[in-house]
């Protein structure tokens, strides 16, 4: 799991972006540019979210995570949040 | 009689005094599509359905609705953007499209998008852009770029469109409609092509407040009952002039600014406020959802096809970065929603029932400032379209985008004002009383002159 600040490094982010992909999607053969656009993204989106670091700070093994979990919590939570809804 | 009035609500008093008949109504809507529908003005398809022929007593009878072409129909695969649709034996009708059916509405046709709604505006890479009604230089907001369009040529009476990240409401804002982005759950998704599960949302564009009031009950009313979630009862506002209003002038243009300003004013009891210190924090949740879910729902498209012919570059765009986003991002994401949801009633909709944001941050751009790709694109003015848009849909909230003064080019200024989840025809009453004491008419798009 990369820390804030590799995030912000590009080389350390593009290493674990190449890592962190899904052999299935290797073929997507990201580009030089394409990192950097994701580099950019992230490091947008963590400065302007205290709770991205935070999340880290607690899932600091998240990417041990498999995508059927993370389909599973995504269901919950989506029936979770369509109660608050009706909740309110 | 050669042409129509503006609203629905007008023509059905036409209808009921026996002036206009059903029939009439109805070839006078064909005449005007053989002039007129074109990709450029929104259609991608006219469809053969136009409804009950004579009156069957059906609050819809004699008026023509379009939808964006993402919603699917007996019989026809959307063309989501990509091309034409495809006749087909296996789909079955979207909930909300055979609701209006139901209510004896006539659809006219499926309207123009960005390629599988990603886009804040009508650049589409397989079907060419479409025109701005108001003035042919400037932008169509997207994705439900056809849907403002085809509204605000008076092509159509109301249309249906979709909203995951402000796809109702930029549309609506570039070409003076008005655009009503649903509370999450509120109207059924069923039958339409996903992009973001847990965020999509129907949204309903028409000219007038009573025209989006009406259209939103007549699909509640005839909604399968399976299809029926639970929806508070009407609530009356306690008081017009008790709103909450953000306004962060310094993320302004200075005429946006200015004029909400003025506006606000307007309201004596109005609370504003320039620091909405959540916003931040509940912008980038929302995007990472998005690219979470745009991941889950789409990744295959990558999978199955390594050439990627078949998915637009917006799309590959966010699969990737749903990708590669580490997961923990995404479960903070998901998991926090409700408590924020909470947090954000509690601290601006508890004693106010209204909540008044911008909606694009800048004048209305030219389309060639936000084509990317373009020499003068401009990524700035392309963020400023969707800038305020997507934390909304991650707390599930109604919002609607309403006009309240033209800028230097005669292009609408708009706000958009929020209210507790399922109170949405409580904020449609306050929206005709406001519309009605700032401009003395309902017919609102007809203020921009946009009729061909």
């Amino acid at each position: 799991m990369p820390t804030p600040d590799q995030l912000i490094n590009l080389e350390d982010w593009s290493k674990y972006v190449q890592e962190s992909m899904d052999l299935s999607f290797a073929h997507l053969e990201l580009s030089e540019s394409d990192i950097k656009r994701l580099s950019k993204t992230f490091k947008r989106l963590l400065t302007s979210c205290p709770s991205l670091h935070q999340g880290q700070e607690l899932m600091g093994d998240g990417l041990l995570i498999t995508h059927t979990q993370l389909q599973e919590i995504g269901q919950r939570s989506l029936i979770d949040f369509k109660e608050s809804l009706t909740r309110v | 009689m050669s042409e129509l009035p503006g609203t629905i609500s007008e023509l059905q008093s036409l209808l009921k005094a026996g002036q206009l008949s059903v029939q009439e109504s109805l070839q006078i809507q064909r005449n005007r599509l053989s002039q007129h529908a074109s990709l450029e003005n929104g259609f991608v398809d006219i469809l053969d359905d136009h409804g009950p022929c004579v009156s069957s007593n059906a609050p819809f009878d004699g008026v023509g609705f379009a939808h964006k072409d993402i919603f699917e129909l007996e019989h026809r695969f959307a063309g989501l953007g990509l091309g034409h649709g495809r006749s087909t034996t296996a789909t079955h009708q979207s909930v909300c499209m055979e609701a209006l059916h139901h209510a004896g509405a006539s659809h006219l046709g499926a309207l123009h998008m960005a390629p599988m709604a990603c886009g804040a505006t009508s650049q589409n890479e397989y079907l060419g852009g479409c025109l701005n009604p108001l003035n042919a230089e400037r932008v169509v907001g997207g994705s439900s770029s056809g849907s403002a369009v085809a509204v605000a040529r008076e092509l159509c009476f109301a249309s249906l469109g979709t909203d995951t990240a402000g796809s109702v409401r930029i549309p609506a804002a570039s070409c003076g409609v008005l655009g009503l982005k649903t509370s999450m759950g509120l109207l059924s998704t069923k039958g339409v092509y996903p992009l973001a599960p847990h965020l999509d949302t129907v949204g309903i564009l028409a000219r007038s407040v009573d025209d989006l009031e009406q259209v939103l009950v007549q699909i509640k009313t005839h909604e399968p009952v399976d299809q029926k979630i639970q929806v508070p009862a009407l609530k009356e506002a306690k008081d017009l002039d008790r709103l909450y209003c953000w306004l962060p002038s310094k993320m302004l243009a200075s005429s946006v600014s200015t004029q909400m300003l003025e506006c606000v004013k307007t309201f004596k009891h109005a609370q504003i406020t320039e620091h909405f210190e959540e916003e931040a924090n509940l912008s980038a949740l929302a995007e990472t959802m998005l690219y979470q879910q745009v991941f889950q729902t789409h990744g295959h498209l990558l999978q199955d096809d390594p050439s990627k012919s078949n998915c637009p570059k917006a799309l590959r765009e966010m699969i990737m970065l749903g990708a590669v986003q580490p997961k923990s991002w995404s479960i903070q994401a998901l998991t926090s929603r409700g408590a924020l949801l909470k947090q954000f009633l509690d601290n601006y909709l508890k004693d106010r029932d209204f909540f008044m944001m911008p909606a694009l941050g800048i004048e209305l751009p030219t389309a060639v400032q936000v084509t990317v790709g373009h020499a003068e694109f401009d990524a700035k003015k392309l963020l400023s379209l969707h800038r305020f848009m997507g934390f909304v849909n991650y707390l599930g909230l109604p919002s609607l985008w309403l006009p309240i003064a033209q800028d230097s080019n005669g292009m609408p200024i708009g706000v958009q004002v929020l209210c507790r989840p399922f109170e949405e025809l409580s904020l449609l009453r306050w929206a005709k009383t406001f519309i009605g004491k700032r401009f003395g008419t309902q017919c609102v798009s007809r203020m921009f002159a946009a009729v061909v």
